[in-house]
């Protein structure tokens, strides 16, 4: 690359002057171009995603191609197991009552698994935050022996073998070439695609709704008590947090220390975890990293109780929420506004 | 800047064509190979299997088998004698012990001259590590990638030490981490011993030699006993890497 800018850079400044008119009526002509659903917008007023699908431009055909991998068993070693099969489109993506999923030979995670919407704007993936990209996130279930235990090689091998993906490959990359970056590629356009910003809320701050007397109350108590960690308008900071849960031993017979399991390990990170998003939590439930809560009521109840000499507790935390009756009627009036209908229903993620 | 390139490509690819020919005229490119060999000290490397095995001895009078031994060595550059570089995106090498197909490479277009030094960077650029899925050398499907702390294993060894405190006396090292403080990505820049003349329709070579038992050496050699299994990014790996980054020597230019 070095070399090649050296030899065109030259070319560049000529280029570049010489230019500027054909620039100028290409960019006209780009200009008529017809939103299409395909396009990934910003909602308005929202920050920069973190990932914006660079060198990953999206198309309906890398999104087709990622939805049929999305809810392709063959990902899974046991062809029993997809990515969708713990990522359920009514439940925002996570897996409706169920406190761990079972992958394959119903071998049980540790964890809860995560909702999927506004994934770009995430730094990390994750409770952990282990992956760093949401190109290369799916190599993680693909290959954890409790989810799906299969490795890259053999899941391309099928797919390598499957009449139904040279077609696919080819109208998403212009050739019928299958490999892993092409793969991961497809699906971070799949996933990235699901953004969540038609709830209540959303139409709410783009002033096309009003929101009740309850829930403008509830959105105060959201603000002066939450809002430190679920800031607006993704509804998290996605830092790494100790709510002060107590440590339980997880389905593998240890303590989830959560961002400490990530090298190198730090003891400022034990039982810290990603802050979930406050969206669309009436899909999604059970809750925290655990879902050893079923109900957003318990969630409540456990920060009015929390251990003040917990491990790393979150310095915001040290007296718990404290919530009369009524602001915590306000406060879950208010939640209940942040509920995308039109995501979960919407077509277009549904297999 | 790729993008810039693309960018003018789409927008007036032609005149872009123009100017490139018109830059391949004044300036002529020749090819070099290049070409690694394992070693331990100056004995080739003989990978074990637990059937047949091959003894090593480490800087500490250690004795050790190897069952696996790859490693990355990119963004390679050569340097010509007015100190210029030239080097390539895709100028990326993986070797792997036991696998031919990836001793030899071949690299094109460069300037043609004289080099007296070869620079690149022994595991994959942190750039590489944070920017999604990659293809060719970087792909994760050869199995130098974790994906439970995202980012490459810039090396790998694995094998077993009668002296290793490890189970079934194992030792194995995966060196990764990619940010500060502990990245074990290393820079190096290494004289050619003759210089090496590019020249258009030749393919002079360059023969390059990794070293496993720089892994162990230094003021302290590392004892198996002690040190036996780095899996994680960390002070040890660290620490290694301040070792492993002389594996790599130029044994030879044939031009």
């Amino acid at each position: 690359m070095k070399l090649l800018l050296r030899l065109l850079k030259p070319a560049i400044i000529l280029g570049l002057a010489a230019c500027a008119t054909t620039l100028h009526i290409a960019s006209c002509g780009k200009d008529d171009v017809k939103k299409n659903e395909f396009a990934f917008k910003v909602p308005k007023d929202w920050p920069a995603p973190v990932y914006a699908f660079e060198g990953n431009e999206v198309s309906e055909a890398k999104f087709n191609l990622g939805k049929e991998l999305f809810y392709d068993v063959q990902l899974s070693l046991t062809n029993t197991v997809s990515c969708g099969s713990c990522h359920q489109p009514f439940a925002a993506f996570a897996h409706l009552d169920h406190d761990v999923s079972h992958g394959v030979y119903d071998r049980l995670g540790k964890r809860n698994s995560p909702p999927l919407f506004n994934l770009n704007w995430h730094s990390s993936f994750f409770w952990d935050g282990r992956s760093n990209h949401l190109e290369v996130q799916p190599l993680s279930p693909i290959t954890d022996s409790t989810e799906m235990a299969e490795t890259l090689p053999n899941v391309l091998a099928k797919l390598q073998s499957d009449q139904r993906y040279p077609p696919l490959f080819t109208a998403a990359f212009g050739d019928a070439l299958i490999d892993s970056q092409r793969m991961l590629k497809a699906l971070a356009v799949f996933m990235g695609m699901m953004v969540s910003d038609n709830a209540k809320y959303d139409k709410y701050m783009r002033g096309e709704e009003q929101l009740t007397e309850q829930g403008s109350r509830g959105m105060a108590v959201y603000t002066q008590h939450c809002s430190g960690c679920h800031k607006e308008p993704l509804f998290s900071d996605f830092s790494f947090r100790s709510n002060g849960l107590a440590p339980r031993l997880t389905t593998a017979g240890t303590e989830d220390s959560g961002r400490a399991t990530v090298a190198p390990f730090q003891a400022e990170n034990m039982y810290k975890f990603k802050v979930p998003s406050l969206r669309n939590l009436r899909f999604t439930r059970p809750y925290m990293h655990d879902g050893r809560f079923q109900t957003l009521e318990q969630v409540l109840d456990h920060y009015s109780q929390i251990d003040a000499n917990a491990v790393n507790l979150d310095p915001q935390l040290v007296n718990g929420i404290q919530l009369s009756q009524q602001e915590r009627s306000d406060l879950l009036a208010f939640l209940n506004t942040l509920n995308d209908e039109e995501f979960v229903r919407d077509r277009r993620f549904v297999k | 800047m790729k993008k810039v390139y693309t960018i003018l490509a789409m927008g007036c690819g032609l005149l872009i064509q123009a100017c490139d020919k018109k830059d391949n005229q004044n300036e002529s490119f020749g090819s070099v190979k290049l070409t690694f060999e394992n070693t331990v000290g100056d004995a080739p490397l003989r990978l074990s299997d637990g059937q047949q095995n091959v003894y090593f001895t480490t800087p500490n009078n250690e004795s050790y088998t190897v069952t696996r031994y790859g490693y990355y060595v990119t963004n390679i550059e050569l340097i010509n004698d007015k100190g210029e570089a030239y080097g390539r995106e895709e100028f990326d090498c993986l070797v792997f012990q036991g696998f031919e197909d990836t001793y030899n490479y071949q690299f094109d277009s460069i300037p043609e001259g004289v080099y007296t030094h070869i620079q690149c960077t022994l595991g994959v650029d942190s750039i590489y590590n944070v920017s999604g899925a990659q293809a060719g050398v970087l792909d994760p499907l050869h199995g130098m990638f974790w994906d439970w702390n995202t980012g490459y294993i810039m090396a790998k060894l694995e094998g077993y030490s009668p002296q290793s405190s490890g189970v079934n006396n194992m030792i194995s090292f995966h060196l990764g981490g990619y940010a500060a403080p502990y990245s074990v990505v290393k820079k190096v820049k290494l004289a050619l011993p003759t210089p090496l003349e590019i020249k258009k329709d030749r393919v002079p070579l360059i023969q390059l030699r990794s070293d496993v038992n720089k892994w162990f050496a230094g003021e302290q050699p590392i004892s198996f006993e002690q040190i036996y299994s780095i899996m994680e990014i960390g002070a040890e790996a660290a620490m290694m890497a301040e070792r492993y980054k002389h594996h790599l020597s130029v044994k030879a230019v044939n031009n």
